[in-house]
């Protein structure tokens, strides 16, 4: 099947959209224009960048420079979910635990279905590898993101119950449960959601971009299935260890609340 | 015994000791701000400051958190809810005396936005007693929100539970005439000095 490539000018059709809509914003003084205009660029510098480097780095396929251009996509996702916060969190401890829940949720788990579901030649083949990780790296941080800030905001804003409960004798893990529980929650029901209406309400954009790739629907809707459950699993653990990890630092070593660690 | 010796409060100029005895009551009084409340954070160890407290000569390090604040038994001033019913709150429901501070059993069905300012501080004592097992206990203005008979009450049954359980008690409160009621001895903290009031 052939392959409709785009052109700049393709690219730059698409794009008056945003012109139009940043003047609509200017016009109705949403404010927002600004921002528009920003990202738009943002996405087409960062885009085209990713583009050559993948190009590069598909020719030549050297195992080092993937575990390099995948720990450098690691290390940006984790220092962008201390970004994301509200609250920011003070210290390198914070960010090797960003680090650590990103490199299991995606980093072990893109080499397990290298290694043992698509079962690639070498196992490390940079056409499935890079994208694979990107797509597990973006969405477990979307999600842990979220549940991180629901849990360090919650936190803040319930410290006096919770020092009452510890007034009552409770431990860490009974004064936590419930933030814990519902923080965990908030990381995941993106995940769930997107999930329950694939192929309803959405086509998920691998598969999209699989299908206008040229590649058999079925083939591609195999991959899309694969892929959801990835991102569900590597979002549960990657939430999962951060939840509980970063609230265990919440207190001192007698189990008084330390929040000023979080500004 | 509790013991509290060379506690350092931001806006005093100078440390802070005192003992309780079991079965008396040290009632403190002080200006708004000057430190009542942190004195009592630090004593039930959710605060760090310099100095150290002892009960029974150990040292509250030496104590699991959990095991110290179980035992020294802090009732803070305001008193928060964090399950949607009153009963959720309470480990069990077996002697929980409600008679006693003129409560009815059937409060512990209700939602706790249902609650007058009156009944929560009441129940926050008996929920305090009920998870706690208390060897000292600590008290911030815990009759506040009470009207006159509710507070001669609560009054009458901190005391009974003062002197039936030889308890050490540490009262904070604005009013003097309370102090003078319930405390064998009393303190004023100021900036600069400690006046001995009782």
């Amino acid at each position: 099947m052939d392959i409709v490539s785009l052109s700049y000018y393709d690219l730059l059709l698409g794009s008056s959209l945003i012109i139009f809509l940043s003047v609509f914003s200017f016009l109705g003084r949403l404010k927002i224009e600004k921002q528009l205009l920003v990202s738009a660029i943002r996405t087409t510098v960062q885009l085209m960048s990713i583009g050559y480097i993948l190009k590069f780095i598909f020719t030549q396929n050297n195992m080092i420079l993937i575990i390099l251009i995948s720990l450098v996509m690691l290390f940006i996702g984790a220092r962008e979910i201390n970004a994301r916060q509200k609250r920011k969190m003070k210290g390198v401890k914070y960010f090797f635990i960003s680090s650590f829940s990103m490199f299991v949720s995606s980093f072990l788990l893109t080499i397990l279905t290298l290694y043992f579901i698509i079962e690639t030649t070498p196992w490390y083949e940079a056409r499935y590898a890079i994208p694979l990780l990107g797509m597990l790296l973006g969405n477990t941080m979307t999600g842990i993101a979220l549940s991180l800030n629901f849990l360090i905001d919650t936190t803040i804003k319930n410290k006096q119950i919770i020092e009452q409960r510890l007034l009552l004798g409770q431990n860490k893990k009974e004064v936590l449960l419930d933030i814990r529980k519902d923080a965990i929650r908030n990381g995941m029901i993106p995940t769930i959601n997107s999930m329950a209406t694939a192929g309803l309400v959405s086509l998920p954009g691998m598969m999209t971009g699989q299908i206008l790739a040229g590649n058999p629907p079925v083939t591609a809707v195999m991959y899309q299935i694969l892929i959801m459950f990835l991102i569900c699993g590597g979002t549960g653990f990657g939430v999962f260890i951060t939840v509980l990890w970063v609230s265990d630092n919440f207190f001192d070593t007698r189990l008084r609340l330390k929040l000023n660690q979080f500004t | 015994m509790i013991s509290i010796k060379n506690v350092f409060l931001d806006n005093l100029n100078y440390p802070i000791s005192f003992k309780v005895q079991p079965g008396h009551c040290l009632g403190i009084m002080g200006d708004s701000g000057i430190g009542k409340t942190r004195l009592l954070r630090v004593i039930a160890d959710l605060e760090e400051s310099p100095g150290i407290i002892t009960f029974n000569d150990l040292d509250s390090y030496q104590y699991d958190p959990t095991v110290w604040r179980s035992m020294i038994s802090y009732l803070a001033a305001e008193s928060l809810w964090w399950f949607d019913i009153v009963k959720d709150h309470f480990i069990s429901r077996n002697s929980l005396n409600l008679e006693k501070l003129h409560l009815q059993k059937s409060i512990l069905s209700k939602p706790v936005v249902e609650l007058s300012t009156g009944e929560r501080q009441r129940l926050a004592l008996l929920r305090l007693l009920n998870h706690n097992t208390p060897e000292v206990l600590l008290l911030d203005e815990p009759t506040s929100a009470l009207d006159d008979n509710n507070t001669k009450i609560l009054e009458d049954y901190i005391l009974s539970l003062k002197t039936n359980s030889n308890l050490p008690v540490i009262w904070v409160s604005h009013d003097l005439n309370q102090i003078e009621r319930v405390s064998d001895r009393a303190i004023k903290l100021t900036t600069n000095k400690v006046i001995e009031i009782i």
